[in-house]
């Protein structure tokens, strides 16, 4: 982008700010202006055109830089675009695609693409074939996702949503895919904490974060999540895997209220305007599954008290293939993660999962619909026959299988064969409080020696159905010795 | 009477003085033999001490003496290994002598075969180096030129600055009134032209 | 019915000024009509004070008077100039005459003082912009002719 006196003297027009209220200026002048142009101020401030009314532009400010009434502007005659290379990769970039203290990363860009872009059409779509692996047991295992779904990742605030999400990117990204993290008006400790996380496990250098703080002028906290997805989109044509994740969207939906409000757009329910829901919907659809990449968003919406039926969150669950859901019981119970498994939902990632994992899921879910009738059962106080007491017992170990330390991943050939080994009677004699140290120790075996974890592989690329795996691994009771 | 208990007295009185003397006997003696005991005790510990002593003495000797015939084989066994090395220094030498006598004849006989055929390898050498050594300086004069252009350039554009500061200054303290009336003239009838107004 | 008002405003100042006159004899007759001539005596520029107390003799609603001679002002277009030194009054009227004649109606000046244009004048009318500038024409000069200006230097040396 040029300077100010290069746009006014290439366009020969001027306007001058007769009016600011907060992040939108009225303009008069620009006779040539067209909706969505950037317009350039004469202090250095940048701003988009919303829309023009009989004797005034509207212009949503995006800089921080104030703006002072009787300011002159000049229009560009371009929209909004960023520039693009590999170079963004390991780079922490403002919606502009500036660093945080204002200067150029990208040097030498390779393409630059506008922010706002039609998604592709369904001719440019394939279907969603592959496994998207997380790395979190009971999302594997009970809602798996697959590679280009959309899954909303929505519950109350300090439930551990971004936990699961830093998860999912750890997976992700030893298995090569380039992770975008766009933080929505988040304050500075949080954005630091994910920031941390990423530099000491080593995946920054293959991901991209699109950050703005509450403390950044509405227009630019608006741009966020669209300049995260342009680029997610610019490394999907280069044949790579995205996964990119918007926290949050339930944040971004009420920056661009106040931006409908102060430009006097009639308000809706709960005050939004009334194009909030094809706003998100226009986002999440450029994501997908296509025929030279994929993007996997996992959008958040936070929730108040469980609700989920509110206006933001009922919207975002419409237009996704999903939710997974961060129950604020479970998580005062103690529950890690905190996912509720019976009513978080999955709608395509099913159809991307091996038969195997298909049948797991079906035998799993049952099996804990019988355990919570079981434990509503218990509550009589009722003496317990014998199989009950088996069902119990494998539910204990079940639960504390599903069970997973904030921040750490098990890949989910591991995780399948544990759970068939304990299907299976493995962990029956072992007691409660041992059970997380034994899981661990086997995870860890996986992890390290070479020939467990090609075992365990081989076994579940060869098993059918998960009664197949229950017996193979029953028959191979010297793969869980110590050496 | 009288007789028997004196000769009972007598008797009893010798056999007393007779018992006394015993006792007397034994106890003196117990006495010597105890004394005896002691100086026997006094001599073998004497003995024994001068034994030690002595046993001290040898062992103290028999250790210089071990260490010295040890130091003595180590140095013996360190002539022989430096003997040896020589030895077998020499010998390496004197094989390495023989060896070099015959690869030279070999060499030489070789050398001969080889000598044209390396001049003209080296000739060929020689062309290539010279052709190395032209691109190269042609390379090196080229980044000078260009180092030389970029320093030119900056030079110009410092230069150019300073003519237009200078111009400008010039040109704000030329001006008088009625010559800025007709440029603002002007410039409103330019902006007329390109229908501004 | 205002012309000989308007003529006498040439620049958005000027209007600005005749403006706050109009609000000082409106408060002032609100308050009583014997205010009005103590106000057009002392407050008012002579030449308005005359219009209005021929308006009064004539027996006009100076009411609408006022709201027709303010609606006047506020509809007249706006010409904005960057110049680089402050005008005399003969200048301004100058370019206001030029101006007039150009646009073939009555049209405001708004000055600016930027000393660092140098001479000559940016306008803007309407939302378009032009750069008449002498700085602007200085640089293009010197920008075309660079090459052969260097040359000279060196050629002096």
């Amino acid at each position: 982008m040029k300077n100010y006196k290069y746009y006014l003297d290439k366009t020969g027009e001027i306007g001058y700010v007769k009016r600011v209220v907060h992040s939108i200026a009225y303009v008069e002048g620009l006779p040539n202006a067209v909706s969505k142009e950037v317009v350039l101020f004469e202090c250095g401030a940048q701003g988009l055109i919303l829309s023009l009314l009989d004797n005034f532009i509207e212009v949503l400010l995006i800089s921080s830089v104030p703006v002072k009434v009787g300011e002159s502007v000049a229009r560009t005659g371009e929209q909004l675009t960023v520039p693009l290379s590999e170079e963004l990769l390991g780079s922490i970039v403002s919606p502009l695609v500036l660093s945080l203290s204002g200067e150029e990363i990208v040097a030498k860009p390779k393409e630059k693409r506008p922010v706002d872009n039609e998604p592709i059409s369904i001719l440019g779509r394939t279907e969603i074939k592959l496994p998207f692996e997380t790395g979190v047991k009971i999302v594997d295992l009970m809602v798996p996702l697959g590679k280009g779904q959309r899954e909303l990742v929505i519950g109350d605030r300090k439930t551990g949503k971004t936990l699961f999400l830093m998860q999912a990117m750890l997976s992700q990204s030893r298995l090569n895919t380039i992770c975008v993290y766009s933080a929505i008006g988040k304050r500075q400790q949080e954005l630091e904490s994910v920031i941390d996380f990423m530099e000491e496990n080593k995946i920054l250098s293959s991901s991209v974060v699109v950050a703005t703080g509450s403390a950044d002028p509405a227009g630019l906290i608006y741009l966020t999540p669209y300049t995260a997805m342009t680029i997610a989109e610019y490394f999907r044509d280069l044949g790579r895997d995205v996964l990119i994740i918007m926290d949050d969207l339930t944040a971004h939906a009420s920056y661009y209220r106040e931006i409908s409000l102060l430009a006097r757009r009639f308000p809706g329910r709960s005050s939004y305007p009334g194009d909030i829901f094809y706003m998100h919907a226009k986002l999440l659809e450029r994501a997908g599954c296509f025929e030279n990449g994929t993007i996997t968003a996992l959008p958040v919406a936070e929730s108040a008290m469980g609700d989920l039926t509110g206006y933001i969150q009922s919207n975002l669950m419409a237009m996704t293939d999903g939710h997974i859901f961060f129950d604020i019981d479970r998580y005062n119970r103690g529950i890690r993660p905190a996912i509720n498994p019976f009513l978080s939902v999955t709608r395509v990632g099913m159809a991307a999962q091996s038969p195997l994992v298909r049948d797991l899921n079906r035998h799993l879910s049952s099996f804990l619909v019988h355990m919570e009738e079981v434990r509503e059962f218990m509550h009589f106080g009722a003496e317990v026959s014998d199989s009950l007491k088996s069902t119990l017992n494998l539910g204990i170990r079940v639960d504390e299988f599903l069970h997973q330390e904030q921040l750490s991943i098990v890949p989910v050939n591991i995780a399948i064969f544990l759970l068939g080994a304990i299907w299976g009677g493995f962990a029956k004699d072992i007691d409660k409080d041992k059970l997380r140290t034994e899981y661990d120790r086997i995870f860890q075996k996986y992890s390290n020696v070479t020939q467990f974890r090609q075992f365990v592989d081989s076994l579940i690329l060869g098993s059918p159905s998960f009664n197949d795996l229950v017996q193979k691994i029953s028959k191979q009771e010297g793969a869980f010795s110590l050496q | 009477m009288i007789n028997e208990i004196t000769v009972i007295f007598f008797a009893a009185s010798v056999s007393v003085a007779f018992l006394a003397i015993v006792t007397l006997y034994v106890v003196v003696n117990y006495y010597k033999t105890l004394k005896r005991e002691r100086d026997l005790e006094e001599e073998v510990r004497k003995m024994r001490a001068s034994g030690s002593e002595e046993a001290r003495k040898i062992i103290l000797n028999a250790q210089i003496q071990a260490t010295e015939v040890i130091k003595n084989a180590q140095l013996k066994a360190q002539e022989l290994i430096n003997a040896s090395d020589i030895f077998s220094k020499e010998y390496k030498q004197k094989f390495q002598l023989v060896i070099e006598r015959e690869l030279s004849k070999i060499l030489s006989g070789a050398s001969q075969a080889i000598s044209s055929q390396a001049s003209v390898e080296m000739a060929n050498l020689h062309s290539m180096f010279e052709k190395n050594l032209s691109l190269l300086t042609a390379q090196a004069q080229s980044q000078v030129e260009e180092y030389k252009k970029a320093m030119m350039g900056k030079i110009n554009n410092a230069v150019f600055a300073i003519v237009n500061q200078v111009a400008k200054k010039v040109l704000k303290e030329s001006l008088d009134r009625k010559q800025h009336e007709k440029l603002i003239i002007k410039a409103l009838e330019e902006a007329k032209r390109q229908n501004v107004l | 019915m205002y012309s000989n008002i308007l003529d006498t405003v040439k620049t958005s100042s000027d209007r600005e000024e005749l403006l706050s006159e109009i609000n000082q004899i409106k408060t002032a007759f609100y308050e009583s009509a014997k205010n009005l001539e103590d106000v057009l005596k002392s407050k008012v520029r002579s030449f308005f004070a005359e219009a209005i107390r021929q308006q009064i003799q004539e027996g006009a609603d100076l009411e609408k008077y006022f709201s027709g001679l303010v609606k006047a002002l506020n509809g007249l277009d706006e010409v904005k100039l960057e110049v680089a030194l402050e005008l005399t009054y003969e200048e301004i009227e100058a370019i206001s005459n030029w101006i007039n004649k150009s646009t073939g109606g009555k049209t405001l000046i708004s000055f600016d003082v930027k000393p660092n244009i140098l001479g000559g004048a940016t306008v803007s009318f309407k939302g378009k912009y032009f750069d008449g500038s002498l700085l602007k024409i200085l640089d293009k000069t010197l920008e075309e002719s660079r090459d052969a200006l260097i040359k000279q230097i060196y050629l002096q040396k």
